[in-house]
């Protein structure tokens, strides 16, 4: 079964946004809506995986009741048609497996599973949580290399991941790491046995080293641009993927046009995730609290630096399909 | 900050195990043991405050039904005879907040409030993530400098962000100790007549001699006599006693543990290991740790034990398992 299932991580891995009115009740029309206008947009087995309650959705902020009904919602609306995947982000052990059987339960193939961390956890503390996980719910799993909020910078070696890719709900890898060396050769010496995906999709750097997936959030309003990249990675054809990636200049630090971003920390995803996709015309509602929302002036710098990426051209979304709707 | 309750937050800190069995049942009737035996103990009155589900209680574990047995059976067995805390480490400030009402409602006094993280907090991050649980609960806060979780860039309580939390009316102290030591004085010159300062780890009289006004206390759980002696020397002003008792007891633990020869590596995710290990070392069973984090090695924990017994902390320590019979 994990042979099979492990191979349908393929093409976008599309981080939905968690659609909320102002006072954070979820708007569930909404949700329903945009998770279908995608798959009909042709985000579909093969090409895509519907990410739900991910980083761009603020897993980290939802209550359970509000992430188990998220999980029902994404399978309900996929119809069979895109596998689905949750987040869990949780330090207890017992609460991510908790919310992994919430989420098997209701018919979501894929946990994107984040380490534990507290202070900075050591090797067996990673391990130990992945397998509690993996002993406790029948969910795929997608390891999570999320090496920058550890502590020390903990990213997953070669040796730990040995013995992650032998649990047998390991699936897949969301993957980037601090070295270009690591990034690459853990692509190289893993890509066999797990599913690799790219974290921050780069030019076609990962996609010629074997990983089959990419985390995508610009899909939710451009999903022609995400199916075009997942059909030339298919392909094979690199070079195109590298021609695509440099005339669509989204990255926002290496394109030679880039305009340099405000600096401030952010506590979580949510917040940046959710100015971009506005500024794609995709309005999904507002961070959930607790949270500094954006500044006017980064706003306004993201606003820029889509316009000036070209990936406009690209944008199928229209905010009054909610009317139509 | 207009709290009356800052007068309260003095004193030993105590920082509570939490029971459990081998199957990580709630031992409750051990904690009520335990608490009742700190009572008598003359842990009461301005003697101190009695935390449950800090660091050392593995408060991020804890499901909410837990933190709330827990919260409940504190405040059966020591509400009004002595001050009352439980930590709050949510990212998700909807979560925490429902937690500190539950607290407040309960009659608990103070919440000790971890930093925010999941990436590294902004200043603002960290002031919104407060307010809004300032403005939503009816308890006094403490906040929880623990800038080594935060990944990098690394996140410090500065002192700006303490003169924005003049401003919050719950906000009653901080849990302090720094990276730096100029960073650590100077606040406490800036702030100690404004807010309460509980010293984290009080490896000399540092803090006190600045304006400190108590200690969080991990042996104090089993060694009472100890905290009401330093206690003592810290009223009186006796601070070259306290130092020289400190120094002699080598109460340094982490320091000592992590530097003395042949000192095994080990690391851990949380708080919790640590605890329940050093604890047992010192007679004080409390039963498992929370999964699913790793176990130190047997090297490790002989080490420990010798650094214990070297210490000389035994000579103070009270505790006898059969108070649990």
């Amino acid at each position: 079964m994990g042979t099979l299932r492990r191979d349908r991580l393929r093409g976008s891995i599309l981080s939905l946004p968690v659609f909320t009115d102002e006072d954070h009740n979820l708007l569930l029309d909404r949700q329903r809506v945009h998770l279908r206008w995608a798959v009909d947009q042709g985000m579909k087995e093969g090409r895509a995986v519907l990410l739900i309650a991910g980083g761009v959705g603020e897993t980290y902020m939802l209550e359970d009741d509000e992430f188990a009904t998220l999980a029902k919602l994404g399978v309900e609306e996929a119809r069979g048609e895109a596998p689905v995947m949750v987040m869990v982000a949780e330090l207890s052990a017992r609460a991510a497996a908790r919310k992994c059987q919430v989420a098997a339960d209701a018919g979501v193939d894929f946990v994107l599973l984040s380490p534990p961390h507290y202070s900075a956890p050591s090797e067996d503390d990673v391990f130990l949580h992945y397998k509690y996980v993996n002993d406790r719910a029948d969910i795929g799993i997608v390891l999570y290399n999320s090496y920058w909020v550890m502590p020390n910078h903990y990213s997953f070696s070669r040796g730990l991941l040995e013995r992650l890719s032998d649990l047998e709900n390991v699936d897949g890898m969301k993957w980037s790491a601090p070295t270009t060396e690591d990034y690459l050769g853990i692509a190289q010496l893993f890509g066999d046995r797990i599913k690799m995906v790219q974290n921050r999709f780069f030019f076609s750097m990962g996609t010629r080293f074997g990983m089959t997936g990419y985390i995508d959030v610009l899909g939710n309003a451009a999903p022609r641009f995400s199916l075009h990249q997942t059909a030339l990675m298919e392909a094979g054809d690199y070079d195109q993927l590298d021609a695509l990636h440099k005339q669509v200049r989204f990255d926002p630090v290496y394109s030679p046009d880039s305009i340099p971003a405000p600096k401030k920390n952010m506590v979580a995803d949510g917040p940046n995730a959710l100015v971009i996709l506005r500024s794609m015309g995709l309005d999904a509602g507002p961070p959930f609290p607790g949270q500094a929302d954006v500044t006017p002036e980064f706003e306004e710098h993201i606003q820029r630096q889509t316009e000036a990426s070209g990936i406009m051209e690209w944008v199928d979304w229209d905010q009054s399909i909610f009317d139509d709707a | 900050m207009t709290d009356g309750r800052i007068d309260k937050l003095a004193g030993a800190l105590v920082s509570l195990p939490t029971f459990t069995d081998d199957d990580l049942s709630l031992r409750l009737d051990r904690q009520r043991k335990h608490i009742r035996w700190l009572l008598d103990q003359g842990i009461t009155g301005d003697a101190g405050i009695l935390m449950v589900a800090g660091g050392y209680g593995e408060g991020y574990y804890l499901e909410d039904d837990e933190l709330f047995a827990l919260i409940d059976t504190l405040m059966d067995e020591a509400g009004g005879r002595v001050p009352t805390m439980v930590g709050i480490f949510d990212l998700n400030v909807r979560k925490a907040t429902r937690r500190a009402k539950y607290a407040a409602d309960a009659g608990i006094d103070f919440l000790e409030l971890g930093l925010p993280h999941y990436s590294c907090p902004s200043e603002d991050d960290v002031y919104i993530f407060t307010k809004h649980i300032n403005d939503n609960a009816d308890i006094g806060i403490m906040n929880y400098n623990n800038y080594w979780a935060t990944p990098p860039p690394g996140f410090e309580i500065t002192r700006g962000l303490i003169e924005r939390m003049t401003d919050l009316e719950h906000v009653v102290g901080f849990k302090w100790s720094s990276a730096s030591a100029a960073h650590y004085v100077g606040i406490l010159r800036l702030f100690a007549d404004q807010f309460a300062f509980m010293d984290n780890g009080m490896a000399n009289s540092l803090g006190q001699r600045h304006g400190m006004t108590g200690f969080v206390d991990f042996y104090g759980n089993v060694a009472p006599r100890l905290s009401l002696k330093k206690l003592e020397l810290i009223r009186e002003k006796r601070y070259d006693e306290l130092d020289n008792l400190l120094y002699a007891l080598h109460f340094d633990a982490e320091n000592r543990l992590n530097t003395a020869e042949g000192a095994p590596a080990f690391a851990s995710v949380a708080d919790g290991v640590f605890g329940r290990l050093r604890w047992r070392l010192m007679g004080l069973e409390t039963g498992a740790n929370f999964p699913a984090q790793a176990q130190p090695s047997q090297a490790y924990i002989d080490h420990t034990k010798r650094v214990i017994d070297e210490s000389g902390i035994m000579e103070w320590v009270d505790w006898d398992q059969e108070i649990l019979a």
